[in-house]
């Protein structure tokens, strides 16, 4: 064993590679790099979290906010109630200082003789105050004069003095009334406050009045106030002592305090909040919101957790990772889909695997990366390799092909045919010398099929059969040339299988010619039957000698000594008898020899007997031999077959014998039947288009019969309605010259037919385009200019013979008058890649120039540029287009000058009309006015007719006057430009009704004019067209009872006609050619006034219009006329 | 002081002046009228040039009616004319024609004429049709006094 490359450690090509978690990489933090995928489970927590956050926030801001309004409404209470008091303590304090100011100011007080008078004052404060007055006289002792506690005139203790301020000090050094501090009255003997009132006399202050009050008179009034649970109230005095107080404030903490100050006395109310008070509602807000935000999120993330569990279990279960989680709807949905792809994958694996196992023959499946994944039990078998010592195809070829040389090529064939791709099933098998595990070299016929998976190698082992053909032709040497008459029958038909040279010359017979013919044929009719039986023993016994005769082919009869053996192989292979024939007639020649000579002759054929025996029982188990291993051969192609089944391709038989076919699931799949179905006509014939079908059967015939192996493609319909192409190949089982199966594979191969069929219809296309265009068309190279080929008509274009041309550079063909040129022309192409209309001239092969138009394309084939250049002969193009150039000079210059010569006749016409139109009427214009001016002037003078005369003057005046203006409208209605617009044909008429009515009054005429009439065209004109029909109209009817005038539109023809119609004189029929020329008329001038140029001028402008006027009319019941106009 | 109103008729159709003044004789008007007989004359007079430089009466007529087939000078140039002088680009032109032709209609109101009438065939109109014109321009209308 050679030493090999270190197999990979198991471990790497079995365990799942597993990517580098984030955790793992550590640096990469929380970020999800690319490749590395999070959790389902994490992503939606996050996503829960995510959702939660913005809400926890807006929580917080909605209770930070509450809880600020909160305080903010405590602290307007608290300053509002602490205001309030102080307030009502500086009322209580200012009515008193009123009322003892009056008592200072009281004049008794001047004079202590009137001091009882004062002392009954002070009485009257105390009755109305219910406070005492103390008078106390200004200077240091301050000593008290007056108290309403004691009677008048009884002794006084001395003023005491509070520990703060001093009401009276105070009030004597300021002058002004004060209030003091908190003191224990010596003679009521309780906490008082007192008021002093200075008594001021000339600048000086003399006394200070002082009431005094108990400080119970606010605490009376501070228990009035109406005080929240838990806060406090207090009045102090400037010592900070507490004068009345309600609630005790809380030491602990740091209570929120309101202070006010009083405006009269220097004390102070202060409310006091105990902190904690203070921050309940913070503190419950806080808990509240933690609470709920707690309870929130745990409810979130715990239906989030639950959620996210229950989608991940459900998604693993997609993968198989878990089972049980919650049903999904479309999770179930993917999830069936898996289940069935998997399911059906399974079974396909399933049904390749125990044919794998349990096929005849070693296999391996080798991976599309050199790794051999799977083996059967038999490749281990046969070929003696380990799993352990055989992993990949190098280790194979390091160990199977010991000669480096033989292995590369080995190893390039396997290339090749892993390459090539997948592979017709038989396709890729060669023969090869492998070295097994035991040292022994085998040859061998490995086959490859290209499977998804990877390869399916299958080998088999053909050195027997080498063995068998090789002792085969040395028997069938022997056999044909040994010097004794040696045959082969068969056992069942009699008939000879094969004969020796000899045996077949003896009988005057080439061998070929019995062959296969009954062994019969040799014997005489006589002894036929004999012969039969006489066979019929040795067929039972195995052995006979007798005595015969044979005939010859000539007819000679002779004696012959048989000698059959009867050989029956060991397998089932049908048994056959060996004849060895020898010619009496040659034995009874030798009956004259001596006895030695006969001893010798007798010996010498036992031994070429024994010698002819035996090498044709070797020769018997020589080709029972390779019969077996023919048949192993086809059971292995079979087997092949079967595996490509496996490989998605449906697959058949048929019993020939019982007409019974089987088909595999993929068949019915091809076929679009549901499920296993029954199978329809052998492989599906019954959904073959027509054509095909007819050649399926012929060839299934030819299977049956001749055991002939087909391939077909064709077309098919399914059952569902679907074209579809097939490939079936079919390869007969044939044992003994008769077929006993077919078995046959059928594949889908619609994507590639049509890819085929596309491509094959668009070179088909391309290729009748290019023979058959009537445009020269060149391919060519682009790189060098060689031409690939060229059409029928480039050829006949140039001139070139086609041989001449393709295969060469076409610059150097001088094909280019200019070198430029072919410059130019690649390098357009390489810029643009397409080339239009460019004008060339060209070199035939004679030298001739044509002009080409030039158009030309890059295109890339097989990694080349390729242009194709397509070339139209302009040539005589080129003429025609300079002369009809030259004649339409020539006609522009006719045309100028007809021209011109029409304006110059236009201009003639022009100034003629314009001439009659001024210079005509003059004249008449003179004569009516001097007739009249005669008849004005001097018509008493006239006598006789003179008058008469001179009227007759002004009527051939005017008539003649109208007669011109009727040729001016008539030249008019050809010499003025036509303008082209609507023109509301209905109210143009209407219009001219009411003129004509208007006229004369006194006529009645019935109207019928339709609405919405429009036309394309000059409004003046169209006006000039009513006018005349419905004045002539209106002139005709002048005659007629009841008369009636219809203007309306009629369709005739799919042209539509406007009509104006009445019931007036007519005219005949037979004058209507006259209608339209001018001055012409077809009534008398005094039946209907007129000069007859009015029609004449209606048909030039609707003919100018490009429309066409009819007339008809009878006499005495009136006339239409019909004109067409453009529509608008 | 009563201002001079004279009529300007350019005329060269012995009849159709006949028959002019007689209409405005017969309202009172015909002593005020000067004639000239062609194109170039009316210039002349209008710009008191050539025969008429050394003319009297009024600068401008209160009116000039003016033919357009006229010898010489053409109607419509000598409206030209006028209208691009300066001194006479105000001065009343009332067109009397015996044209009926779009054309010449345009033509006249487009180089500023003031009114255009077509000389009736029957005499009778015509001579209303002149009357009237006189009396509206000579008594009716109150020109612009440049």
């Amino acid at each position: 064993m050679t030493a090999h490359p270190v197999p990979p450690p198991s471990g790497e090509t079995t365990a799942p590679r597993v990517p580098p978690s984030n955790g793992a990489s550590g640096a990469s933090g929380g970020t999800t790099g690319p490749g590395t995928a999070v959790p389902l489970v994490v992503f939606l927590r996050r996503l829960v979290l995510c959702c939660i956050l913005p809400l926890v926030l807006l929580a917080c801001w909605l209770a930070w906010h509450s809880v600020a309004d909160d305080r903010k409404q405590q602290d307007q209470e608290a300053s509002r109630l602490a205001g309030l008091f102080a307030v009502s303590v500086d009322q209580f304090l200012d009515a008193r200082i009123r009322a003892l100011k009056m008592l200072a100011s009281s004049p008794s007080l001047d004079r202590p003789g009137q001091w009882s008078a004062l002392y009954q004052e002070a009485h009257g404060f105390h009755d109305n105050f219910g406070s005492h007055v103390v008078m106390v006289e200004a200077g240091d002792k301050m000593v008290m004069r007056l108290n309403t506690r004691l009677p008048f005139g009884a002794p006084m203790p001395l003023v005491p003095l509070p520990r703060g301020r001093s009401a009276t000090l105070l009030a004597m050094a300021s002058g002004k009334p004060e209030v003091g501090d908190l003191f224990v009255g010596p003679v009521a003997g309780h906490p008082l406050v007192a008021i002093a009132v200075p008594v001021v006399r000339r600048g000086k202050v003399t006394y200070v009045m002082l009431a005094t009050f108990d400080a119970a008179a606010f605490q009376r009034r501070l228990d009035q106030v109406p005080l929240p649970q838990g806060w406090s109230l207090s009045l102090l005095d400037s010592s900070g002592e507490p004068i009345a107080q309600r609630g005790k404030p809380d030491g602990t903490g740091s209570p929120h305090r309101e202070v006010v100050h009083s405006q009269v006395a220097g004390w102070q109310v202060t409310l006091e909040i105990p902190g904690s008070e203070y921050r309940r509602p913070v503190v419950t807000a806080v808990l509240t919101l933690a609470g709920g935000i707690l309870a929130a999120t745990l409810v979130a993330l715990f239906t989030g957790a639950i959620g996210a569990r229950r989608l991940s279990i459900a998604v693993d279960e997609l993968t198989g990772a878990a089972a049980g989680g919650p049903r999904i709807r479309e999770i179930d949905a993917a999830r069936r889909k898996l289940d069935d792809a998997e399911s059906a994958q399974r079974e396909s694996g399933e049904r390749f695997r125990s044919l794998f196992q349990q096929a005849p023959l070693p296999l391996c499946l080798v991976t599309a990366d050199g790794l051999i994944r799977d083996r059967n039990a038999l490749f281990e078998e046969v070929l003696g390799y380990s799993e352990n010592e055989l992993r990949t195809v190098d280790d194979w070829w390091q160990l199977a092909y010991p000669d480096p040389e033989y292995r590369e090529r080995m190893r390039a064939n396997w290339m090749a045919a892993l390459t090539s791709g997948p592979a017709d099933p038989g396709q890729g098998t060669r023969e090869c010398r492998i070295t097994c595990r035991d040292g022994s070299e085998r040859v061998m016929l490995i086959s490859s099929i290209v499977l998804s998976v990877g390869v399916l190698v299958s080998f088999f082992d053909i050195s027997l059969q080498r063995k068998a053909e090789a002792g085969q032709r040395l028997w069938a040497e022997l056999f044909e040339q040994a010097d004794f008459a040696l045959a082969l029958t068969d056992l069942r038909h009699n008939r000879f299988i094969a004969v020796n040279h000899a045996f077949a010359a003896e009988r005057g017979y080439r061998p070929e010619e019995l062959a296969g013919h009954p062994l019969m044929t040799v014997f005489p009719p006589d002894r036929r039957e004999e012969m039969l039986a006489a066979l019929a023993v040795v067929d039972g016994t195995g052995h006979g000698v007798f005595e015969s005769e044979q005939i010859a082919k000539d007819g000679r009869r002779f004696p012959v000594l048989l000698d059959v053996t009867v050989s029956r192989p060991l397998d089932d292979s049908p048994p056959s008898r060996i004849v060895y024939a020898m010619d009496l007639s040659e034995r009874k020649r030798a009956e004259q020899l001596t006895r030695q000579e006969q001893a010798e002759e007798r010996d010498r054929h036992i031994r070429a007997r024994l010698a002819a025996l035996n090498q044709m029982e070797d020769a018997i188990a020589a080709r029972a031999g390779a019969e077996r291993v023919l048949t192993s051969l086809r059971e292995s192609e079979i087997l092949l077959k079967a595996m490509g089944r496996a490989a998605h391709i449906g697959g058949w038989d048929l019993d020939p014998a019982t007409r019974k076919v089987h088909w595999t699931e993929e068949v019915a799949e091809i076929f679009d039947l549901d499920g296993p179905a029954e199978p329809v006509g052998t492989f599906g014939l019954a959904f073959f288009r027509e054509e095909a079908r007819q050649k399926g059967e012929e060839a299934l015939r030819e299977a049956l019969t001749a055991g002939a192996p087909f391939d077909l493609e064709a077309e098919i319909e399914s059952a569902t309605g679907a074209t579809k192409w097939v490939r079936t190949i079919c390869e007969p089982s044939v044992e003994g010259g008769k077929v006993v199966k077919l078995y046959g594979s059928i594949q889908d191969i619609t994507e590639r037919k049509e890819g085929q069929a596309a491509l094959l219809r668009s070179e088909e296309r391309f290729s009748q385009a290019f023979a058959a265009n009537a445009a020269a068309i060149a391919i060519t190279r682009l790189e060098d200019g060689l031409v690939i080929d060229v059409n029928d008509t480039w050829v006949e274009l140039l001139g070139y013979r086609r041989d001449e041309v393709v295969g060469r550079i076409s610059r150097a063909m001088g094909m280019w008058p200019n070198e430029d040129d072919p410059r130019r022309f690649v390098q357009q192409l390489k810029e643009t890649g397409t080339l239009q209309g460019w004008v060339q001239e060209f070199h035939n092969k004679y030298g001739g120039i044509f002009t080409v138009r030039l158009s030309a394309r890059l295109l890339y084939m097989h990694g080349e540029r390729i242009v194709l250049s397509t070339l139209i002969d302009i040539t005589d193009l080129k003429e025609a287009e300079r002369e009809i150039r030259a004649l339409n000079t020539e006609l522009e210059r006719r045309v100028e000058e007809r021209t011109a010569e029409l304006v110059a006749a236009n201009k003639e016409l022009d100034s003629f009309a314009y001439a009659v139109s001024h210079d005509l009427r003059a004249p008449l214009r003179a004569m009516i006015g001097f007739s009249q001016a005669l008849i004005e002037d001097y018509g008493k003078d006239l006598r006789g007719e003179a008058g008469d005369y001179l009227e007759q003057i002004t009527l051939a005046s005017q008539q003649m006057g109208k007669l011109i203006d009727g040729m001016l409208a008539l030249s008019r209605s050809t010499r003025y430009e036509l303008r082209r617009e609507s023109v509301d044909l209905t109210t143009l008429a209407l219009h001219i009704r009411t003129n004509l009515e208007r006229a004369e009054p006194e006529r009645k005429v019935a109207w019928d004019i339709e609405e919405g009439l429009r036309a394309e065209g000059d409004d003046r004109m169209l006006e000039v067209v009513l006018q005349n029909l419905l004045g002539n109209a209106w002139k005709y009817t002048s005659r007629t009872e009841e008369p009636r005038i219809r203007f309306y539109a009629e369709e005739r023809d799919g042209r539509r006609f406007f009509c104006i119609s009445d019931n007036g004189a007519g005219f005949d029929m037979a004058h209507a050619s006259r209608l339209f020329q001018p001055f012409q008329r077809l009534h008398r001038q005094d039946e209907f006034t007129g000069i007859g140029i009015g029609l004449a001028t209606v048909q030039r402008i609707v003919v100018r219009h490009g429309g066409e006027i009819e007339a008809s009319g009878e006499p005495g019941k009136g006339a239409t006329f019909r004109f067409t106009l453009p529509s608008p | 002081m009563t201002e001079i109103k004279t009529i300007l008729l350019v005329e060269d159709n012995r009849q159709d002046e006949m028959l002019i003044l007689r209409a405005l004789k017969k309202v009172n008007l015909a002593n005020q009228v000067d004639v000239v007989r062609d194109g170039q004359q009316a210039l002349d007079y209008l710009l008191r040039e050539g025969e008429f430089s050394e003319r009297g009466g009024p600068d401008l007529p209160t009116v000039v009616l003016l033919d357009i087939s006229l010898p010489r000078v053409n109607g419509l140039d000598v409206l030209e004319r006028l209208r691009s002088t300066p001194r006479t680009s105000l001065v009343p032109v009332v067109i009397l024609t015996s044209s009926d032709e779009e054309q010449d209609r345009l033509r006249s109101y487009r180089e500023g004429a003031n009114s255009f009438v077509r000389k009736p065939l029957n005499f009778a109109d015509f001579a209303e049709a002149v009357a009237k014109l006189g009396i509206y321009w000579l008594a009716i209308n109150s020109p612009c006094r440049g």
